[in-house]
């Protein structure tokens, strides 16, 4: 068996690059690009404790900064993380195959972290297109679609070329998110509007430029981090308690229900402007339907874990996924009340939201691509998690400081939204949050660390972490086998026997 | 339940719902797989149908006309613009003036609150309609500050609000500073531009350069003579009140008055018509109450003096004219008390802290 592992390496050596070299790439860079965006995010809340510190210098000035976080953190880290763990490991497990094309991953790889790096250089230099979570410049987004196109091409690919006859839920959610994610770019950053390249491109005229922008600014994260997000906890729970996922119709009802419930939302973020007021309601209701999907996907988890709970306690990747699956609960609650009149004259415009989005972001998908970057990248390499210590220590720090930070945002916008009812004006209570805020850079402060942690403890897996032999099987394949009626003839799972 | 783990076979719909004999598994998996071209093409289709309703059709049905305060933004304001969008000042300043914004008091009678339409951004590509809140709005902010006031915040915001949040642009050129201010005093269109204008007018007037002619500015003075007739500051004063508008002197006026009120605050370098100087008793006590109260409610139109109506409350205004006639006494750098305060019309001997009239001092 090592004999034909080690023929089929050599024969692979030579044909191109060998399994999953796409997905260590994109895992690396992920790790690289979290440690980076997130050290930005804690200097830019930096400056709302201390506004003075290194105001002088532009590209340390918040505006700049604060979009190299948001952007840094939603493309570079978790999409990032996201294609490496989904796209380019779990598809090609569950098909039981190899990577449609490797080469093409690689080089989707190198493409994706250029265009970060352009992107980090063009926003710190004052370029943007002033559309939340759609900055880029146009060069830029017509970069972003590529990738993204290489990326679904790779995808359906190999699910059209695979060897289990049966998708597993997986690979659902991988192929509507390669589907959907390139359109909702192209819509949502406007991008047939070329007639300036380069800042404040890429818009449409008048009010209905924001109807776009939240369409995309929605989407980006039902249709693309959720979908990621999910297709990963949906291999992950079954594969790291070694029981195959709970229901097939409760998965169904999830996928079609996120489908068509998510991309009705974006209005949500809009419904105290003057745009339509029946695409407002139909944001709400959407938002109120999110529940459905949402209540589909965490009662297949959760019954999946019936029997299992005590394995979270000898599984670090377990207990990132089941935390994460806790705090998307969170999130899909406070969600859809948000999106309720009442509630967002309250909060809208607050704290509370910035809170509501590291709940979502990090508090649940980022939590499950820790899961996944801890789980994937020993198996890939075969060694030994170099440290379990440090993986406790990094769950540990990233939830107290998340929580920290979550809490004190939102009661911080629980405290504004109430002064501003009051008819207090928005500069008269600022000087009330600075505690908060003080609170929300010490967790910050933490998150980051425990990202540092995580970076140290794979690259210490990576380079003298101990050998598994026989190395770790990965289970998601047998089990899924075991769900489907027919017979399988191939085994699936390439290099992990 | 507890057999879960072992019970692998199926899909598991038995166990769901558990019932009446259901048709054979392969008859059921032919109605409920999900192969390659069911995914991909459903959920296009699924995608595409609901792209229809929420993004296709309202952009295709709602186009609303320019509202009446809507205006084209000039070269100088749309390279404004550009900075603005650039360096994220839209993060932290929404355009958005919501219904529920508009102030409750109705008390000023400068700025233009009114809640924005959607016609107010017909002639814009990018509404910038903001998702948070640090500082104001500014959907209706052009006219509200003078241009000068613009310059000395954009040069450090603590200049004229020291407790701001907001990062300095003193790094932009000078150029650049001027299309800013030029983009931030079009929000609003033209609202905004009435508003300047009247500004710019009573400048003129009082730097001595015409006579007032702004219908706008004409109202505003006449408002301030009604005012001014008022002699009386109706708060009772005692040492509480003073404490208290000694605070908000400190948290809202040093930018430009200064630590010791003698208007000589980091914002003053920047100000065309210098903001007034408190430390003298004869000027402590030229001006009535209600003409200081006046001036604090709706701010001093073509000076850099802002209206503080929409946050401060009655109470905090006349706090604060309490504490500005202690000054020449000595109260910006002593605790106030009931004994500095210089009476209306006071024409007697300089004050303990009073700079101004002082003998100079002669020999070494």
């Amino acid at each position: 068996m090592a004999v034909q592992a080690a023929t089929l390496g050599r024969a692979q050596a030579r044909s191109g690059p060998a399994p999953y070299s796409s997905a260590k790439l994109f895992l690396f860079s992920s790790i690289f690009w979290l440690a980076l965006a997130d050290t930005v995010g804690l200097i830019a809340s930096y400056q709302f404790v201390n506004p003075q510190w290194a105001e002088s210098v532009p590209f340390l000035s918040f505006g700049r900064l604060r979009v190299v976080h948001t952007n840094g953190v939603l493309f570079m880290w978790l999409s990032m993380a996201q294609v490496g763990a989904v796209c380019f490991y779990m598809i090609p497990r569950l098909c039981g195959t190899e990577l449609w094309s490797e080469r093409l991953g690689v080089w989707t790889g190198w493409l994706w972290n250029l265009a970060g790096v352009l992107m980090v250089v063009t926003f710190l230099t004052g370029n943007s297109q002033a559309r939340e979570y759609a900055e880029m410049v146009w060069p830029l987004d017509v970069a972003v679609e590529l990738v993204l196109l290489l990326v679904g091409l790779n995808v359906l690919m190999t699910v059209a070329k695979r060897k289990e006859r049966k998708l597993y839920v997986t690979i659902w959610y991988a192929m509507g998110a390669v589907i959907w994610m390139p359109l909702v770019y192209f819509i949502g950053n406007a991008m047939w509007e070329t007639g300036n390249f380069w800042n404040l491109s890429g818009a449409i005229k008048g009010v209905d430029d924001a109807t776009l922008n939240w369409f995309y600014g929605h989407n980006v994260l039902g249709l693309w981090f959720t979908t990621m997000g999910v297709a990963t906890v949906y291999y992950l729970v079954p594969v790291l308690t070694r029981t195959p996922l709970y229901g097939y119709a409760l998965s169904m009802i999830g996928f079609w229900a996120l489908a068509f419930f998510y991309t009705a939302m974006g209005q949500h973020h809009l419904l105290q402007t003057p745009t339509p007021s029946w695409l407002k309601t139909i944001a709400t209701m959407a938002s109120l339907g999110q529940f459905i999907p949402v209540l589909a996907f965490l009662t297949n988890i959760y019954m999946t874990m019936r029997g299992n709970w005590g394995k979270i306690y000898e599984s670090v990747p377990l207990k990132f996924a089941i935390a994460g699956t806790v705090f998307y609960f969170v999130t899909c609650v406070q969600g859809p009340f948000q999106a309720l009149q009442t509630f967002n004259q309250l909060i809208h415009y607050t704290q509370w939201i910035v809170g509501h989005a590291h709940l979502a972001l990090f508090g649940s998908m980022s939590y499950w691509q820790f899961a996944a970057i801890l789980y994937i990248i020993p198996v890939i390499y075969k060694r030994r998690l170099y440290s379990q210590g440090l993986a406790e220590a990094q769950f540990w720090l990233a939830t107290a400081g998340f929580l920290m930070m979550m809490i004190s945002l939102q009661v911080a916008g629980l405290i504004q939204g109430a002064a501003w009812q009051r008819g207090v004006d928005i500069r008269e209570i600022l000087p009330q949050l600075r505690p908060y805020w003080v609170m929300r850079s010490v967790g910050g402060a933490m998150m980051v660390f425990s990202g540092f942690v995580m970076a140290w403890n794979i690259w210490k897996t990576v380079t003298v972490g101990e050998p598994l032999e026989p190395a770790t099987r990965d289970l998601a394949a047998d089990l899924f086998r075991e769900e489907v009626e027919a017979p399988v003839a191939q085994p699936a799972a390439v290099g992990g026997q | 339940m507890a057999d879960n783990a072992g019970s692998v076979g199926g899909d598991r719909i038995e166990d769901l719902f558990p019932g009446p004999a259901r048709p054979s598994r392969p008859a059921r998996h032919r109605r409920m797989v999900m192969n390659f071209w069911t995914v991909s093409i459903g959920s296009f289709m699924v995608f595409a149908s609901v792209v229809a309703m929420v993004v296709a059709l309202p952009m295709l049905s709602y186009n609303p006309p320019p509202s009446q305060r809507a205006r084209p933004l000039t070269p100088l304001e749309a390279r404004g613009r550009e900075l603005y969008a650039a360096n994220g000042c839209w993060y932290c300043h929404s355009q958005t003036n919501r219904p529920q914004d508009v102030s409750p008091t109705g008390l000023t009678t400068v700025r233009g609150n009114i809640p924005s339409q959607a016609g107010d951004y017909a002639y814009v590509f990018n509404a910038l309609l903001g998702s948070e809140r640090t500082g104001p709005d500014l959907a209706m902010e052009g006219g509200v500050h003078t241009d000068d006031w613009q310059l000395a915040h954009f040069k450090n915001p603590r200049n004229t609000e020291p407790e701001s949040l907001m990062p300095r642009f003193s790094w932009l050129s000078t150029t650049d500073l001027q299309a800013l201010i030029a983009y931030v005093q079009s929000l609003g269109g033209k609202d905004a531009d009435a508003r300047v204008a009247a500004q710019r007018d009573r400048t003129a007037a009082l730097l001595g350069q015409k006579p007032l002619t702004n219908p706008q500015a004409i109202a505003y003075v006449q408002d301030q003579t009604q005012w001014s007739k008022t002699t009386v500051n109706p708060l009772p004063v005692n040492e509480s009140v003073l404490v208290e508008g000694k605070k908000i002197f400190f948290t809202h006026c040093i930018g430009c008055h200064g630590v010791k009120g003698d208007g000589g605050g980091p914002a003053s370098q920047f100000l065309t018509i210098k903001p007034f100087n408190f430390t003298s008793t004869i000027g402590a006590a030229a001006n009535s109450p209600g003409l200081r109260y006046f001036a604090i409610l709706n701010g001093r139109l073509g000076t850099a003096m802002p209206a503080w109506g929409n946050r401060l409350t009655v109470e905090e205004i006349w706090a604060v004219e309490w504490f500005l006639r202690t000054i020449p006494n000595c109260g910006a750098e002593q605790v106030p008390t009931t004994a500095m305060v210089v009476p209306p019309g006071y024409k007697g001997p300089p004050g303990a802290c009073d700079t101004t009239q002082q003998p100079q001092k002669t020999g070494g």
